[in-house]
């Protein structure tokens, strides 16, 4: 397997801390009656598992999400949006518009003084991690002090609420959200929560198994009258089950190596979440205990990218992520073409988040 | 031409068959029951499967296995068998001779053993028991199979497979036991590693005779 790990080493440059996360999750609460009888009688249990979820409308845009979300961040951290942001990356998993990405119009709509401004389109339901990672290398390379880092995952309302999609039980499971992260430099940041280590993965063997589909055949951009949805091959299905029973333990192990730390040490562990069998078997190859992995299936189901940061910002609101404990974020993307992990030394107290 | 009436089926409950389980239901099933990991107790709590490869033809593995005294040479513990008196054996009504040696894994251990095996099917079962001759219920198990039928090269393939007794939980004969010797099913999580290391041994002896031509044993001292 052509695979490509990429971990720095954190010692060569001064610590980048996890400030803060928010999240910003669209009103319509969609239930399971919604998607008709298929899910109803389905015996898929990979279909199962959710009960709500939430879907995007039709005028909210992603950047509505990440203005909402740091809005309520900035202000929860006594922070100034002119002054104190320099860089903003998005990862919107069906974007706004063609073409252009959202990053901008979310500067635009903060009135924010962001100088470096990324809408990434790659490494989905573990952009989190990869966009930590490229905020903090902006940050070493230039001295920028502060990144937001913004998730919005929009396909459940996109795309798996279209009226023909919506009847399949697949369509159950993705669920939108948006959820924010806020790292700062050691020199900055009010509060010392460092990421001590990260580790990302390519798999560029698993780089085109998901795809696009519609019934007729035509591709995303021409004209049809024929709905479309994202999927997978069933030979590729069982394939991704296994590869992401595989990839998304070794990378935590990886970066647990890194800092010298048994993967049972992890206090908190937040991943992306496909459905419960992988949330199963990543804390049972972790040897994790269930309470001590943050997810949010039942409620808000396949968040994609969003998971991360909701989870975490869901279990932190609850009092659920201990001061001085090892969090780590993890996951895995698409069909498994990208994956990663970070180990953050999570110095804050939740009850006192408010007063920063 | 038979053919099956599958209609006697309708009363089973629990079966997973296409007509009844949807090829999308299957999917979820085998995703629920595929885990990133085990656990030592879901693999070998039950039953103590291993197998392996060896460079040997079947029938040579097969001639070895069958001869009990071969496991004087390829076992961790298990020497100096002879064969056990009619006493012993309480006159087992057995073709099969029933030897008794020593398990030197137990301290002043007897272990009495006779050998099953059917050369047309390739299996080898060793019979065998701890303190006693006349009750063989610890039941070793094992399936020679062409490795040019399973993995198209020459050579065995070999299937080892031990079952938990309810004897391994509770000796049936205590008083038979020497005094303060641990009893045989205290060690039954380590079957799969002792019995790794001892198959290792069988291929290690096996290959060895093969590769240089050597009759295949064992040996034995005149």
């Amino acid at each position: 397997m052509n695979a490509s790990t990429n971990a720095i080493a954190q010692s060569k440059f001064p610590p980048i801390h996890l400030v803060g996360v928010a999240s910003a999750m669209p009103p319509d609460i969609i239930q399971n009656d919604f998607f008709g009888e298929a899910l109803k009688t389905t015996k898929n249990r990979m279909f199962m598992g959710t009960q709500t979820r939430r879907h995007i409308d039709n005028q909210t845009k992603a950047s509505d999400l990440i203005v909402q979300a740091t809005r309520e961040l900035y202000e929860r951290l006594d922070l100034n949006l002119t002054e104190d942001l320099d860089i903003i990356i998005t990862n919107v998993s069906v974007p706004d518009e063609l073409f252009t990405g959202c990053g901008l119009v979310v500067k635009k709509k903060l009135g924010a003084g962001a100088r470096w401004i990324i809408d990434l389109h790659n490494t989905g339901c573990i952009s989190f991690v990869y966009m930590i990672e490229l905020a903090r290398s902006l940050m070493w390379a230039y001295g920028a002090k502060t990144a937001l880092i913004c998730n919005v995952q929009t396909a459940g309302g996109r795309i798996f609420s279209q009226p023909s999609i919506r009847k399949k039980a697949l369509s159950a499971i993705p669920g939108d959200g948006c959820g924010v992260g806020l790292l700062m430099s050691d020199d900055r940041s009010p509060v010392k929560s460092p990421i001590i280590s990260l580790v990302q993965q390519n798999h560029p063997t698993f780089a085109e198994d998901m795809y696009s589909y519609y019934e007729d055949g035509r591709k995303f951009w021409e004209a049809s009258m024929a709905e479309g949805h994202i999927d997978f091959t069933d030979e590729k299905a069982a394939q991704i089950t296994i590869r992401g029973n595989r990839i998304v333990p070794a990378v935590v192990r990886e970066a647990a190596k890194q800092i010298n730390i048994d993967t049972k040490k992890i206090d908190c562990l937040v991943t992306n979440q496909p459905n419960s069998f992988f949330l199963r078997n990543w804390r049972e190859a972790l040897q994790i205990p269930p309470e001590n992995h943050l997810d949010t299936f039942s409620e808000y189901a396949n968040l994609f990218g969003a998971a991360i940061p909701i989870n975490l910002d869901v279990g932190i609101k609850a009092g659920r992520i201990k001061e001085d404990s090892l969090l780590c974020l993890a996951g895995f993307s698409h069909a498994g073409d990208y994956a990663a992990a970070a180990i953050i030394h999570w110095k804050m107290k939740c009850k006192t988040q408010n007063l920063i | 031409m038979k053919k099956i009436d599958i209609t006697y089926l309708k009363n089973i409950p629990g079966l997973d068959r296409t007509e009844t389980t949807s090829k999308e239901e299957m999917r979820g099933i085998l995703s629920d029951l595929t885990h990133a990991v085990y656990q030592h107790e879901d693999l070998y709590g039950a039953y103590c499967p291993i197998q392996t490869y060896i460079n040997c033809p079947p029938e040579k593995v097969f001639a070895y296995m069958q001869d009990t005294l071969s496991l004087e040479e390829w076992s961790y513990s298990l020497r100096e068998f002879a064969p056990a008196s009619e006493e012993e054996t309480r006159h087992a009504p057995d073709t099969a001779a029933i030897y008794v040696g020593y398990d030197k894994i137990g301290t002043n251990t007897k272990i009495y053993c006779k050998t099953v095996a059917n050369k047309d099917a390739l299996t080898v079962d060793y019979h065998c028991a701890w303190d006693q001759g006349f009750d063989l219920w610890m039941i070793y198990l094992y399936r020679i199979v062409p490795a040019s039928l399973v993995f198209k090269k020459e050579g065995s393939v070999i299937f080892w497979q031990n079952c938990r007794h309810p004897y391994y939980d509770q000796n049936p004969y205590p008083e038979l036991a020497p005094p303060g010797r641990p009893w045989v099913g205290q060690f039954w999580d380590l079957f799969y590693a002792g019995h790794t290391l001892e198959l290792a041994n069988l291929k290690a002896i096996l290959e060895y005779r093969h590769a240089n031509n050597l009759p295949i044993g064992p040996y034995y001292t005149e």
